[in-house]
């Protein structure tokens, strides 16, 4: 008995010592190299920078509308250099003015089809001393401008667009403080872009009614830029 | 002084003669602007529909596309789907915009009943827009001139001659026929004379627009009709 378990425990030995040997020698198993599409999907969190700068270039102003030679800029006392508001100063009832350098937009996303870039006024333009209003798109127009380095071919004459009251949820916006928009539903963009980031130069025009009485005007634009 | 009064009594008489010889073209001598106003002519361009053109030869062709590449390369792994954008934020950013008007009294001279009108055009096509705006001269003279035209062309693939305009009394019946704009920009610097008249006068203005086929389209066009006033 001791001498036939021997032998059992050496033929297991043995018997796992082939297997091995022949797994070596076994050519290597198809399946191993199988293809296959692997769909990946991923959600990417867009980021959008919107930097608004009034007033961008030296020479911004107020410039009223005539033909020949082009009166010197010159802006309301809230205008400075890269800042304040875009203040037209002193104007007539119904003439039209031209306010050259006003708004510079610089738009950066990661979008890699661009962006939409909205511009709407939050209310009419509103006299704050006898609370009459005018239109805003009888009243405030924009038209593209030039970086300032290349200068603004521009005039009281040049054709432009009108700014729209905004038909979205408007938040805020008194004379000191800016408002916010909610939207349900956006407007036509006022510009569009295919790349993620681009910028923008603005002038501005004042077409004052006849019928606008005196006094202080203001209207907040907003500036809105949603990822394509 | 008898020696000057002869020559000067001459050349009054005629200066006179002529004003009335030449009737009203002559008083341009002696009137000078008074008011000029613009109206913004705003035409949105849609391209025109896209007809299908079926193909030249009869026998429909079948495509087969095959496509090798080497064994364990990657497959199309430069063709990942576009990310999926998700919660994006909407950043806003205002400006404020302020004026302090002062009466004109002379706003009234001149206006119009809108400051800009649009116009709704498919490439290729003429649209005409009824009394698409109104301007009013109201002064107290029994003589006035006034002139019009636009500020410039649309684009340089669309001259503003292509918009015409029929103006007239607006109590008035229409021209027989409508005449292109002249363009100060093109037009060395001059406005056409569209009458002369006195008083108070409103004019209604048809414009017919006839949009190039080959302007870029979706897209918005402007110009700037202007009036200016002489008496």
């Amino acid at each position: 008995m001791r001498s036939d378990g021997r032998r059992t425990r050496c033929g297991g030995w043995l018997a796992t010592a082939a297997v091995i040997a022949v797994c070596a020698f076994l050519p290597p198993v198809r399946s191993l190299a199988a293809t296959g599409n692997v769909t990946l999907k991923w959600s990417m969190q867009t980021i959008i920078k919107v930097t608004l700068t009034p007033n961008y270039y030296v020479g911004f102003g107020t410039v009223p509308a005539v033909f020949g030679t082009q009166p010197t800029p010159a802006p309301g006392p809230a205008a400075t250099l890269d800042g304040g508001s875009v203040d037209f100063g002193n104007v007539l009832s119904g003439k039209d003015y031209l306010y050259k350098y006003a708004v510079q937009l610089t738009v950066t996303t990661n979008s890699s089809t661009g962006f939409n870039l909205y511009g709407e006024g939050a209310a009419d333009f509103y006299n704050i001393n006898d609370n009459t209003t005018q239109p805003l798109d009888q009243t405030l127009y924009y038209l593209p401008s030039t970086n300032g380095v290349t200068p603004d071919p521009n005039t009281g004459f040049s054709p432009s667009l009108p700014f729209y009251r905004t038909s979205g949820a408007v938040s805020g916006g008194s004379f000191t403080n800016p408002p916010t928009i909610t939207y349900t539903t956006y407007p036509a963009p006022i510009a569009s872009s295919s790349v993620p980031s681009q910028t923008f130069y603005y002038d501005y025009q004042l077409k004052v009614p006849p019928s606008a009485t005196a006094g202080t005007y203001y209207v907040w634009v907003v500036y809105t830029v949603v990822a394509q | 002084m008898r020696s000057l009064r002869i020559p000067a009594l001459v050349f009054i008489a005629a200066v006179v003669l002529i004003a009335f010889a030449a009737g009203g073209r002559s008083l341009a001598l002696f009137v000078s602007q008074r008011d000029q106003i613009a109206v913004d002519i705003i035409i949105n361009v849609t391209p025109p529909p896209v007809v299908y053109k079926g193909p030249s030869v009869s026998p429909d062709r079948i495509l087969t596309r095959v496509q090798m590449r080497a064994e364990g390369s990657g497959e199309r792994f430069d063709a990942l789907p576009a990310p999926r954008l998700v919660a994006q934020n909407t950043p806003q950013q205002p400006v404020k915009v302020q004026a302090e008007v002062t009466p004109n009294p002379y706003a009234t001279l001149l206006y119009s009943n809108v400051s800009f009108v649009t116009v709704n055009a498919v490439a290729g096509t003429t649209v005409t827009v009824k009394c698409a705006y109104t301007v009013t001269a109201s002064t107290t003279v029994s003589y006035f001139q006034l002139y019009h035209g636009l500020s410039n062309d649309f684009a340089s693939n669309f001259p503003g001659g292509d918009v015409a305009n029929n103006t007239y009394i607006s109590t008035a019946t229409p021209q027989p026929t409508s005449t292109p704009f002249v363009v100060y920009a093109d037009d060395g610097g001059k406005w056409a004379l569209l009458g002369t008249n006195g008083y108070k006068q409103t004019y209604c203005v048809d414009l017919t627009v006839t949009v190039p086929i080959g302007v870029q389209a979706p897209a918005t066009y402007s110009s700037n009709a202007v009036y200016t006033i002489y008496f």
